[in-house]
């Protein structure tokens, strides 16, 4: 193949070929975050996106550097796609070949280098991709707003159709199919230049089916997860899968064994071990186990667990089950005969397998309904009252590995789900959560003082007359009521307590000895010690002793909000040195370092993209100067070009990744919250560029972005707040409404400075690239960090700011 | 039968019964003690001189410090590491699992306060390592493993080493050894949600059970369970620790 004129070529099909292209890019990106929940865990979106920015910008420095002599060849084009398209399956392979597991990096950081060398390889099939957009454009660059705005649509489409394969695909199919449909790019290719199409039709033919031949049909598990542990007992013979069901919300996946055990938290006195059951995966971690039984009978081991203590106290005859899987907390309310049994699950594929699992039996039972519904939304929602609210989600066994997870969303477990949970119970109802124990005390410390928080918003005077917290040497369970506790419970519980060997940390009329009886706790002095009972009267203090507590404790235990809704942020810096104390010399294990997970991200995305992108620029600048006899100093335009962009890609990624939490509360769910709003703001980023031609910069522009991005901050804080009288559906579709003009504009300011720049300052252009993708790749995991340590308003807050400083950019790249 | 003659039968009769109630360790088991080992016997006594006798909380039974003194760890893992084998730190040993670290191997044996002759049930026999530590305090130590490789091969081991007695079986731990109950003690090696109620029905009346309790990559907590004198069950929330599976590179253990 010949460089052809760019003339012969119609501008339609390639902006067609193009389109597609950056439509399999954004499905690949896609793709790639839905692998790695199930194999690792689903807040590598950062790492994801940040790979993809890295590929982008990457992309656009090679090409400047290629310089004019290629930049009207077809050639190029012609290598990309088959390039692109199988380096896809070739690249994950390699991924998955390195067993990265990032459990491990804490014990040997040696392995940071298998990430690093990960995150490269991940990177090329966007190079690649981007290199084709890029040339695209170069072909075309009187066209260029055009192209570039298709590129975006077309990245829209594919994010949009990629969600939809994730219904019927599994996670590493969606990758094959991303492979297929970059090599369908080139078709349109060819009825848009001359040339033997039969060759390269056969070329296509031939890479597709290459691709189908080497794609990867197995997603290799990181060891931590529990379908590494099942995959060994189904080679072994000793387990066997029984279905998959997939969603944009993850992989459900069961299997059975006569090695699954689990009792729920079940005490030590309970006479018989739990029945026969299945277990039930999600992303590869269990979420419930489904009981194998017939009858009420057979469940009786239910009635050793903490949940009993809720159904003892006030008999409940209506209860609703939040984000209930497998039904076994459908059979405890049956044993406890309540009459009304509401199931609240949002994902059906997650009910359907349920049901193939075993759990059938009960989901059809005349007293139990399933809502398939957000359990927010429900609690938010809702017109009925009931006797029992209990957060069933909350005591999953996968939610313990807190480290990890620390970066995850739990909109049902913040001050605003609990008071909104209170407020749909009965005069004599209760709430309920249930967790695991931990070493410092920890969950379900948090756990109490959420519920303190959201009684005291209640403008409950004394909480802790509605607060009961028991527990047994596996688990905890808080219960919160709406009328003060009296004498009845308290004689209900002090008989339980010794039928179930439960301690009492906390009840209102029961002494403090009662938290230290039946499980013993020894404090670094050989003293016996409740730390559940001391955490619970320090919270339950307020005031200057409840602050001290929070300083002194090793861990972070001031109650989640939807602001900042990450209740498995338990890191601390300044418990650093107790964590010390008490693991020793093995502390780092322990210190739970999940969000400085983001930092490493961080780290490499910076040392990434100064490799890959400035370097190159940098080199790129001194063989122009030593070629044009230039002396060797940038000017002041492109020193401000530089903080332009630089702010540019800053702005444009905090804004959308403060928009992807923001939906993660509102819909219950990260990954579809990514895939929607990366397709969304796409979509509409690329209609706003292919709207407007105008290489002119003007800094109203940016000042109207800034501006409507700051009316979605105050929307947001109205929103969690309180203040907007209006239902959850409302509130999304109004957030989505106040993004929708802000994403739009979003997609002028970058094409009209390269339009500027191609016409000014040619120089400037790779550095344009260069600096923005860099930016951009920080702002992804940077915005995450500014999340989870200061909330999502923040993040909307400095995308305002970062508007404003482009908008002051501006003028002084026009001069 | 004459009054003096009916005393030495009483006697007689009495000192056989007191013969028979005496002191298990009073009686015979072949193959116990085991032998001694010279090879590297100065690594096993740095080990225990330098890293786990120095630390926190301290190992109170002199005879498990003994025990760790003689067990030979390098014969008990893959030849390739057995320069690390007096390295206080777990090691890998195929199929997904590990030896144990050797502070916490004492730690749990201490837990346990056996006397020679007891009853005890090991659940998760790995390496054999730890059932070869049981073994140098009383004979009857029983191991279960579930996976049946390594099942054999620490059967193979131990008996090639002369931990004649341990008998070892391949199998689901969870459901214990019922047709050897009750056990004077019972610890399992792997972290595991709760306490098994096999296992708590197969302990002997004051008897005591040690496991790590918590999730697979979480953050356990040694559990001591004790069945008090009168059926009741007490539990102990004791050391943090941290049981990770290793993939073939070494790993650390809290």
């Amino acid at each position: 193949m010949t460089g052809k004129n760019r003339t012969q070529i119609n501008t339609i099909p390639l902006a067609i070929s193009s389109s597609w292209m950056a439509g399999g890019l954004v499905a690949l990106e896609l793709s790639l975050i839905r692998c790695f929940s199930v194999s690792h865990h689903h807040h590598f979106t950062a790492l994801a996106i940040s790979t993809a920015l890295l590929g982008w910008g990457c992309s656009g420095t090679l090409l400047q550097m290629m310089g004019r002599r290629d930049s009207r060849s077809v050639g190029w084009l012609w290598g990309a796609i088959p390039a692109c398209a199988l380096s896809i399956p070739l690249v994950f392979r390699g991924v998955q070949a390195l067993q990265v597991d990032l459990e491990f990096l804490i014990y040997r950081p040696q392995l940071i280098y298998q990430v690093w060398l990960a995150g490269i390889l991940l990177m090329i099939p966007f190079v690649l991709g981007s290199f084709f957009l890029g040339q695209v454009i170069r072909l075309h660059t009187d066209q260029a707003s055009f192209l570039y705005g298709s590129q975006l649509l077309g990245g829209g489409l594919g994010g949009a159709g990629i969600t939809i394969c994730m219904w019927h695909f599994s996670p590493v199919r969606l990758l094959t199919i991303c492979a297929l449909g970059v090599c369908m790019a080139g078709i349109p290719l060819c009825f848009c230049v001359g040339g033997p199409r039969k060759r390269w039709f056969g070329i296509l033919a031939g890479s597709m089916l290459m691709i189908w031949w080497i794609a990867p049909f197995h997603l290799r598990v990181a060891e931590y997860k529990d379908l590494a542990k099942i995959r060994e007992l189904v080679k072994q013979g000793d387990a066997k899968p029984i279905g998959y069901r997939y969603s944009p919300r993850g992989s459900f996946m069961s299997f059975s064994s006569d090695l699954f055990h689990t009792t729920l938290f079940a005490s030590l006195t309970a006479p018989m071990g739990p029945p026969d059951q299945t277990w039930i995966l999600w992303d590869g971690e269990l979420i419930s186990p489904v009981f194998l039984i017939e009858n009420l009978d057979e469940a009786s081991i239910l009635r050793y667990t903490l949940e009993q203590v809720a159904y003892a106290m006030r008999a409940p005859n209506s209860v609703a089950l939040l984000d209930e899987t497998g039904g076994v907390a459908v059979w405890l309310a049956k044993l406890n005969a309540c009459q009304r049994i509401v199931v609240v699950q949002q994902e059906k594929a997650l009910r359907e397998l349920a049901s193939q699992s075993g759990a059938e039996k009960i989901y059809s039972d005349n007293e139990v309904t399933i809502l398939s519904m957000n359990s927010r939304h429900f609690l938010e929602t809702t017109k009925d009252s009931f006797d029992l609210i209990y957060v069933v989600s909350a005591q999953a066994p996968a939610a313990g590995i807190s480290s990890l997870l620390a970066l995850r969303e739990t909109p049902l477990l913040t001050v605003e789900a609990f008071e909104a949970a209170i407020n749909r119970l009965t005069p004599q109802g209760l709430f309920l959560v249930v967790r695991g124990l931990q070493t410092p005390a920890r969950d379900n410390v948090k756990v109490l003082s959420t519920a303190v928080h959201a009684l005291e918003r209640l403008g409950i005077d004394h909480p802790g007359n509605h607060l009961v917290q028991v527990r047994n040497y596996l688990a905890a369970a808080t219960l919160v009521s709406r009328e003060p506790f009296g004498d009845r419970d308290r004689l209900i519980l002090e008989t339980l307590a010794e039928k179930l060997l439960l301690d009492i940390p906390w009840a209102p009329g029961i002494p403090p000895q009662a938290g230290m009886q039946y499980d013993l706790r020894w404090d670094e002095k050989g003293q016996l010690q409740d730390e559940y009972g001391i955490a619970a009267r320090a919270i339950l203090a307020g005031g200057e002793q409840r602050r001290k507590f929070y300083a002194a404790w090793p861990w972070f235990v001031a109650p989640a909000r939807d602001d900042c809704p990450f209740f498995y942020r338990f890191f601390r810096l300044a418990g650093w040195p107790q964590i010390k104390k008490i693991y020793g010399r093995h502390w780092m294990q322990n210190a739970e370092l999940g969000p400085l997970l983001l930092v490493l991200f961080l780290v490499q995305g910076l040392f990434t993209g100064i490799l890959v992108l400035i370097l190159p620029c940098w080199f790129l600048q001194r063989r122009r100067w030593k070629t044009h006899g230039q002396e060797k100093s940038w000017t002041r335009k492109s020193l401000m070009t530089w903080i332009h962009v630089g702010f540019l890609g800053l702005a444009y990624m905090t804004v959308e990744m403060g928009a992807i939490h923001a939906f993660t509360i509102l819909w219950g769910d990260p990954v579809q919250a990514a895939a929607w709003v990366v397709s969304s703001f796409l979509l509409l980023s690329g209609l706003g560029g292919l709207s407007h031609r105008s290489a002119t910069l003007h800094p109203g522009l940016s000042r109207m972005i800034s501006l409507l991005v700051f009316v979605t901050f105050l929307f947001w804080m109205a929103m969690i707040h309180g203040t907007l009288p209006i239902s959850s559906s409302s509130r999304t579709l109004l957030l989505a409404l106040v993004l929708i003009p802000s994403s739009f504009l979003m997609g002028r300011p970058f094409p009209a400075l390269l339009r500027s720049l191609g016409r000014s300052d040619q120089e400037g252009l790779p550095w344009a690239w260069g600096i923005n993708g860099l930016m951009s790749v920080l702002a992804a995991s940077g915005t995450v960090l500014v999340s989870v340590f200061a909330g999502i308003s923040v993040a909307f807050l400095l995308g305002s700011i970062f508007y404003m400083a482009v908008s002051f950019t501006i003028p002084r790249v026009r001069s | 039968m004459g009054p003096l003659r009916s005393k030495i039968f009483l006697l007689s009769s009495a000192l056989a019964i007191g013969i028979s109630f005496a002191d298990k360790d009073q009686r015979h088991v072949e193959g116990w003690p085991p032998p001694r080992f010279q090879e590297r016997q100065k690594d096993r006594n740095d080990l225990v001189d330098r890293y786990i006798v120095p630390h926190h909380p301290k190992i109170k039974d002199q005879r498990v410090l003994e025990a760790m003194k003689n067990v030979p760890r390098h014969r008990l893992i893959p030849s390739h590491l057995a320069a690390q084998a007096y390295d206080d730190n777990p090691l890998p040993i195929g199929h997904g699992q590990t030896i144990s670290q050797p502070y916490i191997v004492a730690y749990m044996t201490d837990l346990l306060e056996l006397e020679k002759g007891d009853k005890v049930l090991e659940i998760g026999t790995g390496s054999g390592y730890q059932a070869a530590v049981l073994a140098e305090i009383t004979p009857h130590v029983y191991s279960i493993e579930i996976v049946e490789a390594l099942a054999d091969q620490a059967e193979k081991r131990l008996r090639d080493l002369g931990y004649g007695t341990i008998q070892v079986r391949k199998g689901d731990g969870y459901e214990g050894w019922p047709e050897e109950k009750p056990f004077d003690a019972i610890i399992v090696t792997a972290a595991s949600g709760h306490v098994p109620p096999p296992l708590i029905r197969q302990l002997k009346v004051g008897g005591k059970l040690v496991i790590p309790v918590g999730g697979r990559f979480s953050v356990q907590r040694i559990v001591r369970v004790t069945k008090r004198k009168d059926g009741q069950l007490r539990t102990e929330s004791l050391l943090p620790v941290r049981f990770v599976p290793l993939t073939g590179r070494a790993e650390r253990e809290s």
